[in-house]
């Protein structure tokens, strides 16, 4: 990525990545918002509550019925081995839950701490962190968490440390950016002329007012992380069987699309139901925090 | 920078042309609802003069140079008559509407480098609007240019013209707008505050340079300011603008030694100067209001210090009195007179009027 | 402006060095012994060590091997593919094409479509059809790029059968190329387009706003021209800094395109090689895509220099 670009991308997610397109009617809004949040949370449903919820086993085979289509017994469907679509999808809840969760965590713990410093300690520590983040931004991303499995061997946890890898950096130029905004701001001023130290400074001024838009970016990349892992399982190189997630499935349904499209939609618009709704919720905690402060 | 050159430009001097708004009003859009910003406006400007429209903000001082020059936000519309040179802009077809805006009315913003594209040299924002609406070549459009910018008195302008917005200074870039709006030779010029993002020595010479120009150009000029005392310095006539509309006009030095409208006169008591002292500065109570959020009947009523019940049940009209028009009820009455004089606290019993 | 080039060169270069860097490093990260790896991960005899270790030195100091190293990569030597024990360059060569055509085509339709349906759409911005597009436009972007490829291949390619569903078209001239590989371009570039076009509106709606485009419409200009003269170049910055990045997703998206439509290209022999350990053939691809993106990102920069002088100036915009 260029130097320039990297420099830029400073407040894409303020103006620019605005998903949903421009802050729309708040009525509208808070309907398109609870919406979405209930599907997060059917979806959490599935995935904590899977062993209750699913009619069969995810992983019985009944190889003698390949790729059928939804029938009584088997409302979504059956795979490749005749396993059961619906099953396998509320049990994938899990590990397409897990696998962005880890990314997104690994992702503040590495990159909030080094936007900070590279924002408050300015000159050559910033010089440096910023490099770090060049060079690993010079890879496209999913290549090099390709590169990365393959070091390491196809697994889930390889995969999700792959990806956060990539998203390391992310997050940490975004905090930083973020904080550089705040630290030229008056308020940071007033507080270190009036001796507070460095860390409070930090902790109790500047991260409420990042806050918002860490959230909301966050939330995001969970999103990205998603599709990012699903894309690795997809080709093999995440999840791998008796494990299910959303990718693999795809994956799997690949062949047999032709006889059934049942293995294929029902994983897709599972990501895609998700994705949607965390980014309309990501654009509302973006307004949320300011509405406020503007009632006021 | 160097003295103000006599204009060698090669095109006819231009008879001027005069410019008159009557009981112009425009709404701006929210959403589906329509909500004035300036209401019944008559103003009249000839050519050599240079008028001065002072207000706060919000009072729609903008607005009316924005009516005039037809950039209005989208949806925006505007009632009344708006004569330039006798034709009204507001009945012509839009088309030949913008050309005649475009060729006849100058606008120069407050802000130059917000203004002026930072993205294109300074050649192409001086030459553009003369390759377009004048049909000049570009070498032709260049060497007007160049005249242009060296009758602003900007030196060294065939190196300027080559540089971007972002390596001129504040007083330049101002002068470049200045003699981009008078690219294509127009007749009126709308000054919106000018001068007011430059430093004092630097609004000074532009506001010399403005006046200059009027008079040799024969220019109809709009000076847009809040600063009343820069009105005075370089207007013959000062309107003053309250919640979008004009409450007061009076001839050049009549404001500062007979204003008559209560808001000019407290307007006037506020700014400190060196004459004399006082205990506390005296600020007008309240905060300006805009048109559509303006009460009813007198919009300055809330915060005037003379004010009487019939002010909150009419919206006074614009009469003639000693030599000016005032929108007053009580606009026969020497009301500067009944303020206390200059020294210690403004009061005629109300303190409350005061804020510390 | 020469200096701006030669400085956004440098920083490249030098970019690419680090790259190298952690590619070589990568590999040497992995568990187990390298000559075991680069064996197909079969102990070697010693011979074969001793091979190993006259070719890239693997009992010598980590920096003296990856010196070896990189002077086989500037002599053309990538090194032996362990699936069909010829050379690597010789199994990579031949897909290159195919890859960079998709990778193209992709990045064309974002651009070619994206950005100037972005601009359309910040104008003619009023209206139901506005909702309803940035709807879709999102749901675009969240849909899973192979998602997409096996509706197009299903819809277009079987039932409609406009384009062909499979292959690469690789023997065949250019438009065969291209008739094979537009679906699998749509499916591609399509969430990078919808983005794109979201991005160009908001920038373009953005920069209508601003003061020097309402001083342009004041001097009387017709609106086309204020548009596209006045608003659209400033607000390219952003766009070209987003369409920079996607490029990037672009690249590492076209690798799942190819292993969901089966097309000959570097993308499936990526996987087929992560999967069967052939580590000089992943390390091989990794390189030659990075250096592929670092070059897109160079242009990138230079094209920011091109847009907004003041970049060339300052070395950042305002």
């Amino acid at each position: 990525m260029s130097a320039v670009a990297s420099e830029m991308l400073v407040f894409e997610h303020e103006t620019i990545s605005r998903t949903a397109g421009g802050r729309w009617e708040g009525l509208f809004q808070k309907v398109v918002v609870v919406i979405s949040a209930l599907i997060l949370i059917v979806i959490v449903c599935c995935a904590l509550f899977a062993p209750w919820l699913a009619p069969h086993n995810p992983n019985t085979i009944h190889l003698l019925d390949p790729y059928v289509a939804p029938s009584r017994g088997f409302p979504f469907g059956q795979d490749s081995a005749g396993r059961d679509i619906l099953s396998r999808l509320i049990y994938g809840a899990r590990l397409s839950l897990l696998g962005p969760t880890i990314v997104v965590a690994i992702a503040l713990v590495g990159g909030v701490p080094l936007g900070f410093l590279a924002a408050y300690r300015g000159g050559f520590t910033d010089g440096i962190v910023s490099r770090l983040f060049d060079v690993i931004f010079a890879f496209p991303p999913l290549l090099l968490a390709v590169v990365i499995v393959a070091t390491f061997g196809a697994s889930f946890m390889t995969a999700v440390l792959a990806v956060a890898v990539t998203y390391i950096p992310l997050m940490g130029r975004l905090v930083r950016s973020a904080a550089l905004v705040e630290r030229s701001k008056p308020y940071v001023e007033e507080c270190r002329l009036q001796g507070y130290g460095a860390w409070r400074v930090l902790f109790v001024h500047v991260m409420p007012n990042i806050g918002r838009i860490l959230i909301s970016q966050t939330t995001l990349y969970f999103a990205y992380g998603l599709l990012d892992l699903s894309a690795l399982s997809f080709l093999g190189l995440g999840a791998q069987p008796p494990q299910i997630d959303w990718g693999g499935m795809l994956e799997n349904a690949n062949q047999g699309v032709f006889q059934s499209a049942s293995g294929v939609v029902f994983p897709a618009v599972a990501i895609v139901l998700l994705v949607v709704s965390l980014n309309f919720i990501a654009d509302w905690a973006l307004d949320y925090r300011s509405r406020r402060t503007e009632q006021r | 920078m160097k003295p103000i050159a006599v204009e060698p430009s090669n095109t006819a001097e231009r008879t001027g042309m005069s410019l008159s708004l009557e009981g112009v009003t425009t709404y701006l859009r929210f959403g589906r609802e329509l909500k004035s910003v300036i209401l019944r406006v008559d103003l009249r400007i000839e050519p050599g003069e240079i008028v001065g429209l002072v207000g706060e903000s919000g009072s729609g001082k903008s607005m009316t140079a924005r009516t005039i020059a037809g950039v209005l936000p989208r949806g925006a519309v505007t009632e009344g008559a708006l004569l330039l040179g006798g034709e009204d802009l507001l009945q012509m077809p839009h088309r030949r509407r913008r050309h005649v805006q475009a060729k006849e009315i100058g606008v120069i913003f407050q802000d130059p480098r917000a203004y002026i594209d930072p993205l294109w040299r300074v050649e192409v924002h001086m030459t553009e609007a003369m390759r377009v609406h004048l049909g000049l070549s570009r070498s032709e459009a260049r060497t007007r240019a160049i005249e242009l910018l060296d009758s602003v008195g900007i030196d060294q302008p065939e190196r300027r013209m080559r540089q971007f917005p972002d390596e001129l200074s504040g007083g330049m870039l101002q002068r470049v707008m200045i003699a981009g709006a008078l690219a294509v030779g127009p007749s009126v010029l709308l000054a919106d505050e000018a001068t007011t993002a430059l430093d004092v020595t630097t609004q000074a010479e532009i506001v010399k340079l403005l006046g200059d120009l009027s008079s040799r150009r024969g220019l109809s000029v709009l000076f847009i300011t809040h600063d009343l005392a820069l009105a005075d310095l370089v207007c013959s006539r000062v309107c003053v603008m309250y919640a979008g509309r004009i409450v007061e006009m009076r001839e050049g030095r009549q404001i500062f030694e007979n204003p008559m409208h209560p808001y000019t006169i407290d307007l006037l008591a506020a700014r400190p100067t060196i004459q004399h002292r006082v205990e506390r500065l005296p600020v007008i109570k309240g905060v300006p209001t805009s048109a559509m959020d303006a009460p009813f009947g007198c919009p300055f009523h809330p915060r005037c210090r003379f004010v009487l019940d019939e002010c909150r049940k009419a919206t006074p009209a614009l009469v003639p009195v000693r030599g000016g028009l005032v929108r007053c009820f009580r606009a026969n009455e020497d009301l500067k007179a009944l303020s206390a004089p200059r020294q210690g606290t403004l009061s005629n019993g109300e303190d409350d009027a005061l804020e510390s | 402006m020469v200096r701006y080039i030669a400085r956004r060169v440098a920083m490249q270069c030098a970019v690419l060095i680090a790259s190298t860097i952690i590619i070589f490093i990568l590999l040497r990260l992995a568990p187990g012994n390298p000559a075991t790896l680069l064996n197909g991960g079969h102990p070697p005899s010693p011979a074969t060590i001793k091979y190993f270790n006259h070719l890239y030195g693997f009992n010598r100091p980590l920096p003296v091997q990856y010196v070896i190293w990189l002077r086989h990569l500037l002599e053309g030597n990538l090194g032996e593919s362990i699936a069909t024990r010829t050379s690597v360059s010789s199994v990579i060569i031949p897909r290159i094409g195919l890859t960079l055509f998709l990778t193209v085509y992709a990045v064309a339709i974002m651009v070619v479509i994206g950005i100037p349906l972005g601009i359309v759409s910040a104008v003619f911005r009023t209206g139901p059809t506005d909702f309803f597009a940035s709807m879709v436009s999102l749901t675009l972007t969240a849909i899973p790029t192979y998602v997409t490829g096996v509706v197009l291949a299903v819809a277009f390619g079987v039932v409609l059968n406009w384009f062909p569903a499979l292959g690469g078209g690789d023997t065949g001239s250019f438009l065969t190329r291209a008739d094979h590989l537009t679906l699998p371009a749509i499916a591609l570039g399509l969430s990078s387009m919808a983005l794109a076009s979201r991005i160009t509106r908001s920038a373009v709606i953005g920069e209508l706003e601003r003061p020097h485009v309402i001083g342009a419409r004041a001097r009387g200009f017709s609106e086309p021209r204020v548009v596209a003269k006045h608003a659209v170049r400033g607000a390219m910055v952003p766009v070209v800094t987003i369409v920079g990045a996607q490029i990037g997703y672009l690249l590492g998206g076209a690798v799942v395109i190819e292993y969901a439509f089966g097309l000959n290209g570097l993308g499936t022999l990526l996987v087929s090689s992560v999967e069967g350990k052939d580590y000089a053939v992943v390390q091989a691809i990794a390189l030659f895509i990075t250096a592929e993106f670092l070059i897109i990102s160079l242009v990138v920069d230079l094209l920011y220099g091109l847009i907004d002088p003041r970049v060339r100036l300052v070395g950042r915009t305002a």
